[in-house]
């Protein structure tokens, strides 16, 4: 089953990761070579006096390239978690309802405050309170088996949808509603190092989690049974993989809205090319991820004059993707 | 390998009621423990009992001296092994990354399997002759080869007990008699506790039986003692003749079902 060369192709992705992201700096409205690029970098690191085109380079596009890696590689890397943690192949952190979490948490931002940071805090505080119920309605049912988990996730998922509509409902439709509709369809154009820096540390405590779980995560797809008898705690390690995934998740929606697709696609099109084998399948999740965002996002700024929302172009591409993956497998798919 | 497996006095139940009660059994260098007894007896359950998923509700169960209660989950599974009944799974991987999974009681948290894990898993496959299928896809084996697979990774966490739960239901007839000799085969190393539905099984590879009812009580002790006409008409409700057939020097017994109580 297992493609020959896995570590090869993990090499390759990342080499064509480093490539996407350049180029990505040069394209815009404003074309930029990629000698102006690197020059824009050495004049903004020896500190000298920035131009038009060098503050473009280092303030606007860099921040927003770095976003759409992390966003990238982030949700991929969480569906991946998901999956195995739910050992369902069709699981994506929304499904516990962090997504819809964050968002209301989100669009109450908007609506109370008129404050990036505020926002963004309010998503991430969302976020986490959400998969904090779904583990306090498992806790209190006194079973958290598989099914258990995911129902609670539906009863959050839903009650917070309906707490994100009834913001939309009272938001001022001139101002405000425009604002949460466009949050919720996902985009990267507030990019700064700023909300980079508020998100990251539980981002990459999130990220760096599941890395080092990753062959753990293998263990989650067999019957509790049998993770009992492999000396794991079955419960322990699939809520290590869900908190995990949350952190990650709320970090990149807090900063980014409502992202569609990439937590379900990524991790098959990863799987199509390495096998089951969550130590191959993570670290294309990353690469595989970060130039699929980049390339949706390079789009989504340039295609028009307006910018595209990046949930609509990660459908569009990603829901055929999908369903040419599992024609392709057709008869392999579980 | 010295150690003692045994269970003392054990019962378990839901609620109120008992499932079993007052079940002794002990099995230690090279036994055969075979576990029988009508659907809803409680065999599956016992098994369960045995290697800590479930907690008996009364006695306990013991590894040396130990109580199994307070040896961790990790240190327990690397001296015993389980094979549950073969289940579905939702993501396939090929057959010698489902072997290294048994290497996980020896892997630290944080870690991933070594070379040398990879290379035991290697020698199990080898040992159970099954190592052509080392690159197949799980998902596309067999039920026998399945089977054969699961053994080999429990076996890859160099168990001193192997706990298999019916591991010859829903095989063929060549493949029932194949896992039977493995299972005899692994016995010179690894002690073995099995359940079955098949009397004849018990005869054919385990010294030691333990025959649950549905009412609870259970009877164990050595396989020739326990198996015989009269408990088995008793248990299951079924006449059946005992009979043997020599064969190269060896003595083969079979149980014939007759009729219906």
């Amino acid at each position: 089953m297992r493609k020959p060369g896995p570590k090869l192709l993990i090499l390759i992705s990342f080499l064509l990761l480093v490539v996407s992201a350049a180029v990505a700096v040069c394209i815009g409205t404003y074309h930029i070579s990629i000698t102006d690029v690197f020059s824009a970098y050495i004049t903004y690191f020896q500190g000298g006096e920035t131009t038009v085109v060098e503050s473009i380079v280092v303030n606007l596009r860099t921040p927003r390239v770095i976003l759409a890696l992390m966003a990238g590689a982030g949700l991929a890397v969480a569906g991946t978690a998901s999956q195995s943690a739910f050992s369902n192949p069709l699981a994506s952190p929304d499904v516990i309802g962090v997504s819809s979490g964050a968002a209301f948490g989100a669009a109450a931002g908007i609506l109370l405050f008129n404050n990036d940071a505020a926002t963004q805090l309010m998503a991430v505080a969302f976020g986490l309170a959400a998969i904090a119920a779904v583990f306090a309605l498992c806790k209190s049912s006194r079973s958290d088996s598989i099914l258990m988990i995911v129902l609670s996730g539906i009863i959050v998922a839903g009650l917070f949808s309906a707490m994100v509509s009834l913001v939309k409902y009272v938001a001022d439709p001139m101002s405000k509603l425009p604002e949460i509709t466009y949050w919720l369809m996902g985009t990267l154009s507030g990019a700064s190092y700023s909300k980079i820096i508020v998100a990251l540390p539980m981002f990459v405590a999130g990220m760096v989690l599941i890395y080092v779980m990753k062959w753990r995560l293998n263990i989650l797809t067999l019957s509790d049974d049998e993770v009992r008898a492999l000396g794991h705690n079955p419960k322990k390690v699939r809520w290590t993989a869900v908190l995990a995934s949350t952190l990650v998740v709320a970090a990149v929606v807090s900063v980014c809205g409502l992202i569609g697709w990439i937590g379900l696609v990524i991790p098959h099109v990863a799987r199509l090319l390495v096998g089951t084998d969550n130590r191959y399948v993570l670290p294309l999740c990353i690469s595989i991820g970060g130039i699929f965002m980049l390339a949706m996002d390079t789009v989504a700024r340039t295609a028009s004059v307006e910018e595209l929302p990046l949930s609509i172009l990660t459908a569009i591409v990603g829901a055929p993707l999908f369903a040419s993956i599992f024609i392709w497998r057709g008869r392999g798919w579980t | 390998m010295d150690m003692i497996f045994r269970i003392e006095n054990g019962g378990f139940g839901y609620d109120r009621s008992f499932l079993f009660r007052g079940v002794n059994a002990e099995i230690g260098d090279g036994d055969i423990l075979a576990i029988l007894g009508p659907n809803g007896s409680g065999k599956t359950t016992m098994l369960k009992c045995m290697v800590n998923i479930l907690g008996l509700k009364e006695g306990k169960v013991l590894l040396g001296e130990r109580d199994v209660r307070e040896i961790s989950r990790r240190e327990f599974s690397k001296k015993i092994a389980y094979v549950p009944q073969a289940k579905s799974y939702s993501f396939d991987c090929t057959v010698l990354d489902m072997v290294v999974l048994g290497r996980s009681p020896h892997i630290p948290t944080f870690s991933e399997p070594s070379s040398k894990d990879v290379e035991i898993a290697h020698d199990k496959l080898d040992y159970l002759g099954i190592t052509e299928l080392k690159d197949r896809s799980f998902k596309t084996l067999s039920g026998g080869e399945m089977q054969m697979v699961l053994i080999a990774r429990a076996l890859a966490s160099e168990p001193e007990i192997l706990i298999m739960d019916e591991p010859e239901s829903n095989l063929d007839y060549h493949n029932q008699l194949k896992i039977l000799n493995t299972i005899k085969e692994i016995s010179a190393d690894v002690s073995c506790i099995i359940n079955t539905h098949y009397p004849e099984h018990a005869l054919r590879v385990s010294n030691k039986a333990l025959l649950l009812s549905r009412g609870g009580t259970a009877i164990g002790g050595m396989t020739d003692e326990i198996i015989t006409e009269e408990r088995i008409g008793n248990v299951f409700g079924v006449n059946t003749a005992i009979g043997e057939v020599e064969i190269g020097g060896g003595v083969l017994r079979y149980v014939l079902p007759i009729s219906i109580r």
